[in-house]
C-alpha cells in the first residue's frame, strides 16, 4: 500500500500526517508541486501520470494539501526579489520590471496548467482528500455563502459589491441594528477586518470588489469534520483583532451541541468534502451558530498540539481505508457533464423546476 | 420575452453577431461585459436584501435573465505598480476580481441554464487532462506528453517515427515540430519550461462546430502544407463530407466534456484513415467562418439557445 501527500516537505501538516501514515506501517510518499518545474518534473500521458519518474497511479489514495500555485503573495515576497527591486530609480526601470513581471505571471499560468491537470488526472482515478475542482469553493466566497445559505446553513447576511452607495447602505442598515459589519477578503493577502466609515472612505472597493458581512459578536469554534463526523471542535482565543488568526492565543476545546454538530455535517456534505475545517460563530446574543468559513486544506498540527486530539492520526486512518478500496472500482474518469446533471439534481429547486 | 445574457467584450464582433440574432427573434439580449470591472462596473449581490438581487451597473439584474451565453471573461493582468507590495497587491485584486465574476456565474448555474458551464470553461486551460479523459473514455485522440522532463520526451519522439509536434502549455500558441532546430533552439529552458508534444498526424485538418452535440457546420482547412500550424498560413475553407462515425464521435466528445457549444479540430490521417480530434474551443471564432462557409452559425446558436427554453431549460436532450 502506497499513499501520497501532495504538499511542501517543509510544511509542518504535510510532516506529521506523513509521520502519522509511516508509524502505521505505510509507505508515505511526498510530491510539492510547487518545485516544478525548476526541481520537480512532471509528465502526463494519455494514460500515465508522472513525478520524478514515480507513476502516480501506484499510489492508492492521497491527500492534496497544496496544488502548488505560485502566485505572488506576501508569503513569496523574496521570489519577486530578482525580479523586482523593493523601490524604483526611474520610470524606464519601472516599465521593465513590470513587464518582466508579466512574463512571469504568463509563465506560472502555463505550468499551473500541467500541475493542475496532473491533480485533475490523479482524482480522476484514486481518491484523494479533496479533490480539486476548476472553481475552487474556498476561493468562490461569494458563491460559497450563497451555496450555504441556500441549502439551509445559517450564515451572516452579506454584500458583494463594488458599488461604494449599495455597501455604505448595508453597513448603515447593520449599525442601525446596533450590528457591526465585517469586509472579508476574496483573495490572497487581505485579512477580515471591521468595516468603519473611515475604511469606506479609503476605498478599497473601487479597485476590487468587496465582500461585506454582518459582524456575529460572539465566540469564534472551530472544528473539524472528517467522513461526514466532528472530529473536533474549540473555541478560539483572541483578542484585539476581528480576525483570529492575527491574535490568537490558544484554544479551548469544546463539545458542540447537536444544533452546531448538525450545522458543521451539513456543510461539509453538500460541499461534498471528505474533510475540512469549518470556522463557526456561536453569537452571544441568540445562541446560535453561524457558519464564516469552510476551508478544504486546513492547518491542524497546532490545533492538535493544543487540544491533544490526534487529527492527522484520524486522516492518516481514513487514508489508509481509502486505500484499501478496491483500484478496480476506482472510475477511469467522471464525464463532466454526468458531474454537472449529478450537480444539478442535488439541487431541490431544479429538481422540481425540471419536474425530475 | 425571453431574456439572454452574453458574457462577453461589448466589441466582440462575434457577441454582436450573436445579439442581432437575438433580437432578430424578438428577444432582448443583454451584453454582460466584465472587461472595466471593477472600475467602471458596477456588481452586486445583495443576499441581505434579498435573495434574488444580483445587479450589474443598475441596469441588469440577473434574476431577469432567463439563460446565459459565456463567451468570454475578462482576464486583465495586473497594472504597473510603484514598489513591490503594491504589484503584490494588484495581483491579488486581479484575482479577487475573478473570483467575482466567477461566482456570479456559478451563483446563476443554480438557476438557469448557462452554456457553456463555468467548470467546462475553465477546464478547456487544462488541455493536457482533457486528453487523458476522453482517452479514458475511447475517444480517438493523438498521443500527448505534456512535461519537462527530458528523458520523457526523448522516449516519446521515439515512438513515433512519423514524427512529433509540440507547442507550449498555454492556448493560440504556435505549433511547431519537435525537430533538431527546436531542440537545439529550447536545450537550456526544456527542464524549466514544459512543453505539450503530440503525436503528429499527416493528412487532412478538418474544423467542425458542435452546438448541442450535433456537428453542425464541418470543413476541410486548406493551407499551405509546408507549415505546420494551419492557422499561420490559411487559404480556405472547403466543405468535408462527414461520415456518420465522426459525428457520434464528436457527439461522444463534446458530451463527456460538458461543452454545449464549442469548436473541434480535428486530424484526418490518410494513411491509417483513421480521425483525431484536437482541439475544443468553447469560445471559438466563427465570424469568418460563417461568411466562408455561409453558415450561420450564430443564427444557429441563437436558435438553440431558445429551444433550450422552450425545453425547460433542459440543456442537453437525451439523458
Amino acid at each position: 500500500m502506497k499513499i501520497g501527500v501532495f504538499g511542501s516537505s517543509i510544511d509542518p501538516e504535510v510532516q506529521v500526517l506523513q509521520r502519522r501514515i509511516i508509524n502505521r506501517g505505510v509507505e508515505c510518499l511526498t510530491f510539492n508541486f510547487s518545485q516544478f518545474p525548476d526541481d520537480l518534473s512532471l509528465a502526463i500521458t494519455n494514460d500515465a501520470i508522472l513525478a520524478n519518474d514515480f507513476n502516480l497511479l501506484e499510489l492508492d489514495t492521497a491527500y492534496l494539501r497544496s496544488s502548488g500555485g505560485r502566485y505572488p503573495n506576501l508569503m513569496r515576497f523574496d521570489e519577486l526579489g530578482n525580479l523586482m527591486p523593493i523601490r524604483f530609480h526611474s520610470r524606464a526601470e519601472s516599465k521593465r520590471t513590470h513587464r518582466e513581471l508579466i512574463q512571469y505571471l504568463k509563465k506560472e499560468k502555463s505550468d499551473r496548467t500541467i500541475r493542475q491537470a496532473v491533480i485533475f488526472a490523479f482524482q480522476c482515478r484514486r481518491p484523494l482528500i479533496n479533490p480539486l475542482r476548476p472553481n475552487s469553493l474556498h476561493r468562490l466566497k461569494p458563491f460559497l455563502f450563497h451555496y450555504l445559505r441556500k441549502h439551509g446553513v445559517p450564515v451572516p447576511e452579506f454584500i458583494v459589491a463594488s458599488a461604494g452607495d449599495w455597501l455604505l447602505r448595508f453597513s448603515k442598515r447593520n449599525a442601525n441594528l446596533q450590528a457591526k459589519t465585517v469586509a472579508k477578503p476574496l483573495a490572497g493577502i487581505f485579512k477580515t477586518e471591521l468595516q468603519t466609515e473611515k475604511e469606506w472612505e479609503r476605498g478599497f472597493w473601487k479597485i476590487r470588489g468587496a465582500f461585506y458581512q454582518t459582524f456575529i459578536d460572539g465566540d469564534t469554534i472551530r472544528c473539524y469534520v472528517l467522513n461526514d463526523r466532528v472530529i473536533a471542535a474549540a473555541k478560539i482565543l483572541f483578542h484585539g483583532t476581528v480576525d483570529s488568526s492575527l491574535s490568537q492565543t490558544g484554544i479551548e476545546v469544546v463539545d458542540l451541541p447537536p444544533q452546531a454538530v448538525q450545522i458543521a455535517r451539513t456543510t461539509a456534505r453538500i460541499l461534498d468534502t471528505r474533510f475540512c475545517g469549518i470556522d463557526l460563530m456561536r453569537e452571544k446574543r441568540t445562541d446560535k451558530y453561524f457558519v464564516i468559513d469552510c476551508n478544504f486544506s486546513p492547518m491542524f498540527v497546532n490545533f492538535a498540539r493544543l487540544s491533544k486530539i490526534d487529527i492527522p492520526a484520524k486522516i492518516a486512518e481514513y487514508l489508509i481505508q481509502l486505500a484499501r478500496q478496491d483500484p478496480k472500482n476506482s472510475p477511469k474518469g467522471v464525464p463532466l457533464l454526468r458531474e454537472a446533471k449529478e450537480l444539478l439534481t442535488s439541487d431541490k429547486e431544479i429538481r422540481q423546476k425540471l419536474g425530475l | 420575452m425571453p431574456t439572454i445574457g452574453i458574457i462577453g467584450f461589448k466589441t466582440d464582433p462575434h457577441v454582436q453577431l450573436l445579439v442581432k440574432e437575438i433580437e432578430r427573434q424578438r428577444a432582448r439580449a443583454v451584453i454582460v461585459d466584465f472587461y472595466n470591472f471593477p472600475r467602471f462596473n458596477l456588481l452586486s449581490i445583495d443576499e441581505a436584501a434579498s435573495y434574488d438581487d444580483i445587479h450589474i451597473d443598475e441596469t441588469v439584474r440577473f434574476p431577469s435573465i432567463d439563460l446565459l451565453f459565456l463567451r468570454n471573461f475578462a482576464y486583465p493582468f495586473p497594472a504597473n505598480a510603484s514598489n513591490r507590495l503594491r504589484f503584490i497587491e494588484h495581483s491579488a485584486g486581479v484575482r479577487n476580481n475573478l473570483v467575482l465574476q466567477y461566482s456570479v456565474v456559478r451563483m446563476l448555474e443554480d438557476r438557469i441554464p448557462v452554456i457553456n458551464n463555468l467548470d467546462s470553461t475553465l477546464l478547456h486551460r487544462l488541455k493536457s487532462y482533457q486528453h487523458f479523459l476522453l482517452n479514458a473514455h475511447g475517444i480517438s485522440v493523438p498521443q500527448t506528453l505534456s512535461t519537462n522532463n527530458v528523458e520523457e520526451i526523448e522516449a516519446f519522439l521515439g515512438k513515433f517515427p512519423q514524427g512529433v509536434i509540440v507547442k507550449p502549455g498555454t492556448s493560440g500558441a504556435e505549433v511547431v515540430m519537435a525537430d533538431r532546430e527546436f531542440f537545439e533552439n529550447n536545450q537550456e529552458i526544456l527542464r524549466t519550461r514544459p512543453f505539450v508534444f503530440q503525436q503528429y498526424v499527416k493528412g487532412r485538418s478538418l474544423r467542425a462546430y458542435s452546438l448541442g452535440g450535433r456537428a453542425i457546420s464541418i470543413g476541410e482547412i486548406i493551407y499551405d502544407k509546408r507549415v505546420v500550424d494551419w492557422r499561420e498560413k490559411e487559404i480556405g475553407v472547403e466543405p468535408y463530407e462527414v461520415k456518420e462515425a465522426l459525428r457520434a464521435e464528436i457527439a461522444r466528445a463534446v458530451k463527456i466534456l460538458n461543452l454545449v457549444f464549442c469548436s473541434i479540430d480535428i486530424e484526418y490521417d490518410t494513411l491509417t484513415k483513421k480521425y483525431y480530434l484536437l482541439d475544443f474551443s468553447p469560445a471559438p471564432l466563427f465570424t469568418g467562418w460563417s461568411k466562408t462557409t455561409k453558415t450561420n452559425i450564430a443564427g444557429e446558436i441563437a436558435d438553440y439557445l431558445f429551444s433550450v427554453l422552450d425545453n425547460n431549460g433542459i440543456i442537453w436532450n437525451e439523458s
